[in-house]
């Protein structure tokens, strides 16, 4: 790594004067991401500023409507948490799919949701339940907030203090994992409410997104449709040398069916 | 340059290192404790695991500056007493090493594990459990041999599942 | 004590976090080096410019092919050519059958020309890992890009670059074993002849420990020392005596605790040497830790071969001949024929055949130097057999297993003399199955 400097922010108001202060300087919560981006040399902040010693970002709490977890959550927190387990299962199962016991220890919700990895699995949950992501300016919405690879709807002085998944919904999240680095080859979360349906996709195109077609499909269908013949884009999905478009496409419909079928059973 | 303070293997320890400084660096280059190895640039092979805290971590990819005033084991502060904790016996028992680069890690893992009880123990656990540790010598049969003795060892009423 | 089952002496080391892995041991005043290696497969180093990473903080010496050759020394000879399996007097490829036979000196960092991506070309030393890992990216290399080739198939194509001046179609060696005449003969008058091709695909090794040496010199004993992990400290050094024109006394070779060999680690590899030189060079001991993105693109790999084999059945679904053709990658220098080798050697492996040939060429890529892996040779033997086997099952409506069985070697055979010369003594194959 090149040399930085390391600053412990105490509060958020701390952590945005710092990010305004330092030149250069980016945000670690886990570092599970950003450490070996800046081992490799591909990323070099002259600053870190850790947000780890901030209160208030680890808590997750149930409200009314919905479960707020906060930003700094570890996937091993989400993964245990009897809330999360009581109220939002699929989720807990989701973060305990997370890379391995060790990364999860120290990774973060926020973190993932902030770097917006085409192949992570938290943007899928947010979107899959049209959560919303709560910053020290604002709430933004999951349709508003992904916006492509690594890329979100976040300012450069906004922090992410805690994500809010509304509750009331059934909801499965099936994931083929690459046997080597773990990340989604393909992910879908589908949840089921009254009146909305909700497909999300990642590991297949540049940046998580929703399905509409198989939403339709699952609007007009009482039982668990199968998705063979819907119709998706096949022109966007990022093909890997392991994996082509029609292959991904292939684990969409698969998936996707098979979160249907549980979210319906 | 930071000031930190660890308790590395029970002994408390000041530092005053580079910022950059990734926990590996730290206890290899200047706590002369080298049996936590680096086997990867991508924080894949575990071969680094340590425990920090109460976690397994990987230190290659932790710097000391996050961890200021924690409790970090090593391998080398894992037999107490001079004996040997149950999971070294077992991987000695088994079989469970050849050249040793990833053992270290594998232990700590393990170690962790079976910290607490566990209501069960089946294989599709145990591989989800070292799913962080990579090795290239055994092909994982004898390791999975040896955390399920080094469970019983630990637990000896503790419910194994046949092998799948 | 025989037939009793012992423990390990070393485990008690290694389950404690006591092992000596070369990157364990510290040595004091030693220097930390890191190489800069080319990004392409083929080109021309036309410049190397390293004043501004001079300058950069800690360094203390930036060392290329020009300087190693300046003071006299030679690229390694690995001797590829191993001891035949049959009589170890003799190599295992005969140059005498071959006037084109050719094997390079491999130089510890590249000269004039770059070989394949992850070659080293510069080596920088410095008081700090850091300091030369920041000094190397200061190092400024102006390539001239050639054509590349990293297929065997496509090396030996028309108008394919070459690799090396003297070696026409890229092949450094070409040699028929076996009884062609015969083969010929018995695939003539066979009932059935199947023939298939097989890619047995390239393998990094990926031992879990990362390469990594220490190079010492002792001034008064004008002795220099190599530490490092490998497979065998006798090659090493007889290796290091060549390229460094050194006699037997002025070079020890020490291997500590190795984390993992497998095969690739038997030969000598350029960063010992440049490490070993190194040493010399500053007088100071000089040290090396492999990172794991390096060892993808220069710890030497395994496999790489195509073979088309062409056998021949009675009506009963006897074997009656096998003639393979065989297409060694043997990458960008000549560090290992022992997997063809071997292969040729095994090739009827425990099934009684009585004629077999095999037509082995050894031909150059703008790839990463392969040698043993794992079986080095046979296991690709192996499953060219079994698949023929089972393709010729189906092809001859007859049971897979009932095929083995009426063509695998009896007990009432041994000591069998294979169709390749080899003496199988013992072997319940049939048993085994």
């Amino acid at each position: 790594m090149y040399a930085f400097k390391f600053l412990k922010a105490h509060s958020i108001a701390q952590a945005l004067q710092l990010l305004h202060h330092e030149e250069n300087a980016k945000i670690i919560a886990g570092g599970m991401t950003l450490i070996p981006t800046m081992k490799q040399r591909l990323a070099s902040p002259t600053s870190l500023i850790d947000l780890s010693a901030i209160p208030d970002l680890h808590h997750i709490q149930v409200h009314d409507q919905f479960i707020e977890i906060g930003s700094l959550c570890t996937h091993d927190q989400v993964s245990k948490s009897s809330l999360i387990l009581e109220h939002l299962p699929t989720l807990a199962k989701l973060a305990s799919m997370i890379a391995d016991p060790q990364v999860r220890f120290k990774g973060t919700m926020g973190g993932s949701l902030a770097n917006n990895d085409p192949a992570a699995d938290y943007p899928a949950a947010v979107l899959g339940m049209g959560g919303t992501i709560k910053t020290n300016v604002r709430e933004i919405q999951a349709d508003e907030f992904f916006q492509g690879m690594f890329t979100t709807a976040l300012h450069m002085d906004e922090i992410i203090l805690s994500i809010r998944f509304p509750l009331g919904q059934r909801a499965s999240y099936q994931k083929f994992r690459h046997p080597s680095s773990g990340y989604a080859l393909c992910g879908v979360w589908v949840s089921s409410s009254a009146n909305e349906k909700r497909v999300a996709i990642t590991g297949v195109y540049p940046g998580v997104r929703r399905w509409p077609e198989a939403e339709d499909r699952l609007l007009q269908h009482k039982s668990a449709p199968s998705f063979e013949s819907t119709s998706l884009d096949l022109e966007n999905i990022l093909a890997t040398h392991d994996a082509s478009a029609h292959y991904k496409a292939q684990l969409m419909r698969v998936l996707c069916s098979r979160a249907t079928q549980e979210v319906m059973s | 340059m930071i000031a930190t303070t660890l308790t590395i293997n029970g002994q408390a320890s000041r530092h005053n290192l580079p910022d950059e400084t990734l926990l590996v660096e730290l206890l290899r280059e200047h706590q002369n404790l080298t049996g936590t190895h680096v086997g990867c640039d991508t924080t894949q092979c575990g071969a680094c695991t340590v425990q920090v805290d109460g976690k397994i971590l990987k230190s290659c990819t932790l710097l000391v500056a996050q961890i200021d005033g924690s409790e970090v084991t090593t391998i080398e502060g894992l037999a107490l007493n001079g004996h040997l904790h149950p999971v070294q016996e077992a991987f000695k028992e088994c079989h469970a090493l050849q050249c040793g680069f990833c053992t270290p890690g594998m232990i700590m893992a393990i170690a962790h594990f079976l910290k607490d009880e566990p209501t069960q123990l089946n294989d599709e656990m145990i591989i989800t459990a070292l799913e962080g540790n990579i090795c290239r010598c055994t092909g994982y049969v004898n390791i999975i041999k040896a955390f399920k003795v080094a469970a019983l060892k630990m637990y000896p009423n503790l419910h194994i599942a046949e092998e799948a | 004590m025989i037939g009793q089952s012992i423990a390990r002496f070393e485990d008690d080391r290694l389950i404690t976090g006591q092992g000596q892995y070369t990157d364990d041991i510290k040595i004091e005043g030693q220097a930390c080096a890191y190489f800069v290696r080319s990004e392409h497969a083929h080109a021309k180093i036309n410049s190397i410019h390293i004043h501004e990473a001079l300058a950069s903080p800690g360094v203390l010496a930036i060392l290329s092919a020009d300087d190693y050759l300046a003071q006299g020394y030679q690229g390694i000879q690995h001797v590829p050519n191993p001891a035949d399996a049959v009589d170890s007097s003799k190599p295992s490829f005969s140059i005498q059958k071959n006037p084109h036979y050719f094997v390079n000196l491999h130089m510890p960092l590249a000269h004039r020309v770059v070989r394949h991506v992850g070659e080293a070309v510069v080596m920088v030393i410095a008081e700090s890992v850091l300091q030369a890992k920041n000094a190397a990216e200061l190092v400024v290399i102006d390539y001239e890009m050639l054509n590349a080739v990293v297929k065997a198939d496509d090396a030996l194509g028309v108008g394919a670059p070459q690799l090396w001046p003297a070696v026409e179609r890229n092949l450094c060696h070409e040699e028929t074993f076996g009884d062609l005449a015969k083969v010929e003969e018995g695939l003539r008058q066979a009932e059935h002849v199947i023939e298939r091709s097989f890619v047995n695909s390239r393998i990094v090794n990926a031992q879990m420990e990362p390469r990594s040496a220490i190079g010492l010199y002792d001034a008064n004993n004008d002795c220099l020392t190599l530490i490092s992990g490998s497979q065998g400290v006798n090659k090493q050094k007889q290796c290091l005596l060549d390229a460094l024109k050194l006699k037997d006394d002025q070079v020890r070779v020490i291997c500590p605790d190795v984390g993992g060999g497998f095969g690739p680690r038997t030969m000598l590899y350029p960063e010992q040497l440049a490490i070993v030189w190194g040493a010399l060079v500053l007088k100071r001991p000089v040290k090396w830790r492999g990172e794991r993105s390096e060892g993808f693109v220069s710890d030497y790999q395994g496999r790489d071969q195509i073979i088309h084999s062409t056998m021949g059945f009675d009506r009963q679904g006897r074997i009656v001949a096998v003639k393979n053709s065989w297409l060694a990658n043997v990458g960008a220098h000549t560090v290992s024929f022992v997997p063809p080798s071997n292969g040729m050697r095994i090739m009827t492996t425990v099934y009684d055949i009585p004629v077999a040939s095999v037509n082995i060429k050894l031909v150059y890529t703008n790839t990463v130097p392969t040698g043993p892996y794992r079986g080095a040779g046979r296991p690709e033997s192996h499953h060219v057999m079994e698949r023929m086997l089972d393709i010729a099952a189906h092809a001859l409506k007859i049971d897979r297993i009932r095929i083995r069985e009426i063509n695998l070697i009896q007990k009432n055979q041994l000591p069998y003399r294979s169709p390749m010369g080899l003496t199988y003594d013992s072997g319940h194959f049939a048993d085994n199955m």
